[in-house]
């Protein structure tokens, strides 16, 4: 008897119970960092100003090209950070799909063109946020727009959180060619 | 040999058995907690290495130019100028992986689509040199794959999930014919992620994490002594029987 109750709840949980009718797609969103605590992860103790860079149909083209993807946007902006005058860091913003919903990251690149550490901001999905984790994140570090960035590549995915590595690497490299292509040498 | 001699033996070797499948689980538990420590294989050892003919799990040639064609194996998407002598990498920005779905549009050259089963779509206007990613038509819940493709005239596409087939069109977007309602693809995500949360411990919160992986640490502990128990206990008999 008592086996039947347990078995019975059992299934009661795994399949009976009520559930929310024709609500739309859920969006388990985590929010890991604001933009202002990136920032401060990102670039410790430097003076950060946003600057906004417009896209050029020609470097459009030349961008697209190397990234073999479209790019969309028109301008982009991307934080600065200074100290004592001197530039010794970039960040940029990237938000890029992941597998339904967008992973939002940042990107920060010293001024030779190489990542010096990328943090996730918010976290939209139910499964994969594993890619928060150090582990798969300090891989893209001292990594420049000549590296492949791609998993399988040079980047190991993590198990579990396929697509959204995927998404990570793609987006990485994405914010190193923009940085490149409109910053460093336009 | 007495009945429950027999039975003792059965019970023995059927719970060694039971020990190494319980290892397996508490292992694959602990593996499935951290996937950090489960990378993929080694890049080295997955480096493209061309396209294996026998491999192709996709093919498409371009209706505007038949000597074009686009192929994909497990890894990569590829493409040929000379009706499939020489083939060269045809770059995609994430890894195109398990492409099932090759499709050139009937009336637009240069215009084709590929479907990646576990991710989604991905669109080229220019014959596969510059992609972008396609919205999927819906939120994809557990066990939802893309199983194939077809391009219509006029930029129609029509796509087959696991679930039913989705209809888009470039001025009305994605139209459903799923073969699900919409309060059942709700009911299947929540039982999924029940599961889900029950397997990997976080049901129970941050420290259900911790929870599972002593538990797990418990089993791995308790098949082992339990296989060296059994071990000594054989060997003692074994000597006891020499012995007399």
């Amino acid at each position: 008897m008592r086996k039947l109750v347990a078995l019975s709840l059992l299934g009661w949980l795994m399949w009976g119970h009520p559930t929310p009718a024709a609500e739309p797609p859920t969006v388990y969103e985590k929010v890991y960092l604001t933009q202002a605590q990136a920032l401060a992860t990102v670039m410790p103790g430097l003076q950060v100003k946003s600057q906004t860079v417009a896209l050029s149909a020609a470097k459009r083209k030349q961008i697209q090209a190397r990234l073999h993807r479209k790019v969309p946007e028109n301008q982009i902006t991307l934080f600065v950070g200074q100290h004592q005058g001197k530039t010794e860091r970039y960040a940029l913003v990237m938000n890029e799909i992941g597998k339904y919903y967008p992973i939002t990251f940042m990107v920060a690149v010293n001024p030779k063109g190489s990542v010096e550490q990328v943090v996730i901001m918010v976290y939209r999905e139910k499964r994969g946020d594993a890619v928060r984790r150090g582990r798969f994140l300090n891989q893209f570090n001292h990594k420049s727009s000549q590296d492949a960035l791609a998993v399988n590549t040079d980047i190991i995915h993590l198990t579990g959180a396929t697509i959204s590595s995927w998404s990570v690497a793609a987006g990485v490299k994405k914010a190193l060619v923009l940085l490149e292509e409109l910053v460093l040498h336009p | 040999m007495s009945m429950r001699r027999q039975i003792w033996r059965a019970h023995k070797w059927i719970g060694l058995c039971a020990c190494i499948f319980m290892l397996i689980v508490s292992l694959t538990a602990l593996g499935l907690n951290h996937p950090e420590w489960l990378t993929a294989e080694r890049p080295s050892a997955i480096a493209a290495t061309g396209l294996q003919r026998q491999n192709i799990t996709a093919l498409a040639a371009d209706p505007f130019n038949p000597k074009h064609l686009v192929a994909s194996d497990e890894h990569a998407l590829y493409q040929s100028l000379d009706q499939g002598h020489a083939w060269q990498d045809l770059p995609l920005f994430v890894p195109a992986e398990h492409v099932n779905h090759i499709a050139f549009a009937p009336d637009q050259p240069g215009r084709l689509v590929v479907s990646l089963r576990d991710s989604g779509l991905y669109l080229s206007d220019d014959g596969g040199q510059i992609w972008e990613e396609m919205p999927l038509p819906f939120k994809p819940v557990a066990g939802e794959q893309i199983q194939t493709l077809s391009l219509a005239g006029k930029g129609q596409i029509h796509l087959k999930t696991r679930q039913g087939l989705y209809y888009f069109e470039p001025k009305a977007g994605w139209k459903n014919n799923v073969s699900t309602t919409p309060q059942a693809r709700q009911q299947q995500e929540t039982r999924s992620n029940w599961l889900y949360d029950l397997h990997t411990g976080k049901i129970f919160g941050p420290w259900g994490l911790y929870l599972y992986d002593a538990a797990a640490l418990a089993l791995i502990f308790l098949s082992l002594s339990g296989i060296y128990l059994s071990w000594r206990l054989m060997a003692r008999r074994t000597l006891t029987a020499k012995n007399s």
